[in-house]
């Protein structure tokens, strides 16, 4: 491993393998970081199909799709380092500099002439969407439920009920079913889904699991482990509606109601965050115009409802990332 | 007249199928893909099914794998009973199959992830 790369990408998932391989056959040196243990990202544990159809006309498992990468990457001779954090990130004249850590290496630095920011999304979680009641364990967001059964085995309950009709959400909602669970149904405060159709088709309607559009969670119940929540209806306006109340008993509650970018590792360069994405700005190159050489790409940019675009994305951000770093050099 | 969501691409076209005498009518779809899925969904609705199985590999606590074909949708609890029988001894790669013609059928189960 060297010290000094022309693009570092931050971020082993479907955007930061697509921006090391565009960059890596450009030219450039190129080094990936992944908290994680392996590459793939979130699509780990994505293990329905669906993804690949834009980009490879094929309908391919999330960890399908990760393997047709990794494999590109080891092709291409590119060093990905895993279970590396990167503690620190700041611009130091006409490069980047990085604080890391790991087990092996303890803590380390690397300087590089251009960086890749692929650091996905977060889950919204029940904090975050001001839920009242009791705070006994058996709240999941969908992605957790998702790691717990596809990654560990576990279930995250027998009888659930699912709060927000994102994709993870409903795909949760089958996958859960299949593993023998029974899912009360799904409540979303809007009047339409926010998840794609087919999803809608696909996870709900072929196990029979009602969706109640308009309806939401005002209260979670019980003392130590969820006994049950109180689900209301809403108005125009998004105000509970009395009378409409009804106690819902369960024993876990998986929550799908949003992601934000996870751009937290950007706090000490004078990017300017979008406030209708929660990424930063970036021009149409998914370069920062304020911070020259720092890159923007996949969900770390915008949450994309396509796995396909987010390569997209990559490829561009290590494209433009690869010419900035040649340029510096000369 | 049927209505139902295609689910073949993220698209989701809305399908109206009409049984006449000379057989089903299809509208809505963008592409032929539409039109045969909707054909297959009026008589024998099928869907992939993807889950995990056990693996007795230290370190590795479930392995993903996916039907090589289409399922019939009303059989998709007992292909889910048959894959639970199934264990991962050991490392293989990607696209290996791993139990061949569950229940009885000539559907085939598929790892679908990398093993590190």
């Amino acid at each position: 491993m060297k010290n000094v790369y022309d693009v570092i990408v931050i971020g082993a998932g479907p955007a930061g393998m697509a921006s090391a391989l565009t960059a890596r056959e450009k030219g450039s040196s190129v080094l990936i970081i992944e908290r994680e243990d392996r590459p793939g990202g979130i699509l780990n544990q994505c293990i329905h199909d669906g993804f690949g159809l834009v980009k490879f006309n094929e309908k391919l498992t999330g960890p399908e799709y990760a393997d047709r990468y990794v494999r590109w990457i080891d092709e291409a001779g590119i060093e990905i380092l895993t279970s590396t954090f990167l503690l620190e990130l700041i611009k130091d004249e006409d490069e980047f500099r990085m604080k890391l850590v790991s087990a092996e290496k303890g803590v380390f630095s690397l300087r590089g002439k251009a960086v890749v920011v692929s650091t996905g999304c977060r889950e919204r979680s029940d904090r975050q969407i001001f839920i009242h009641g009791d705070r006994p364990a058996g709240i999941f967001t969908a992605g957790q439920a998702q790691a717990f059964i596809n990654r560990m085995g576990y279930m995250p309950g027998r009888r659930a009920v699912i709060l927000g009709s994102g994709d993870i959400g409903l795909i949760m909602a089958r996958r859960l079913t299949l593993e023998g669970a029974e899912v009360e149904g799904v409540y979303e405060i809007q009047s339409r889904p926010s998840g794609l159709q087919r999803n809608i088709s696909q996870c709900l309607n072929d196990f029979s699991i009602p969706l109640h559009l308009g309806r939401t969670v005002s209260r979670v119940i019980g003392k130590g482990r969820i006994e049950a929540v109180e689900v209301v209806s809403v108005d125009e306006r998004m105000n509970p509606v009395k009378g409409t109340e009804a106690i819902v008993p369960c024993d876990c509650l998986i929550l799908s109601v949003g992601l934000i970018p996870e751009i937290d590792i950007l706090k000490d360069l004078p990017v300017v965050k979008d406030g209708k994405t929660g990424g930063i700005v970036t021009d149409d190159r998914m370069e920062s115009p304020q911070v020259p050489g720092l890159f923007s790409c996949g969900n770390a940019h915008h949450v994309y409802d396509l796995v396909d675009y987010v390569s997209e994305s990559g490829e561009i951000a290590g494209s433009a990332a690869s010419e900035f770093a040649r340029e510096a050099a000369i | 007249m049927k209505n139902m969501t295609c689910i073949v691409c993220p698209k989701g076209c809305s399908l109206q199928i009409e049984e006449k005498e000379s057989g089903f009518e299809v509208r809505g779809a963008l592409c032929p893909r539409g039109e045969r899925y909707a054909l297959q969904e009026m008589t024998d609705p099928r869907r992939t099914l993807q889950t995990t199985i056990r693996t007795a590999i230290p370190g590795c606590r479930r392995a993903a794998v996916r039907t090589s074909k289409e399922v019939p949708l009303g059989e998709i609890f007992s292909y889910m009973d048959a894959i639970k029988g199934v264990i991962l001894e050991e490392k293989k790669e990607c696209g290996s199959v791993l139990a061949r013609g569950l229940c009885g059928s000539d559907v085939d189960l598929i790892l679908t992830e990398r093993l590190y």
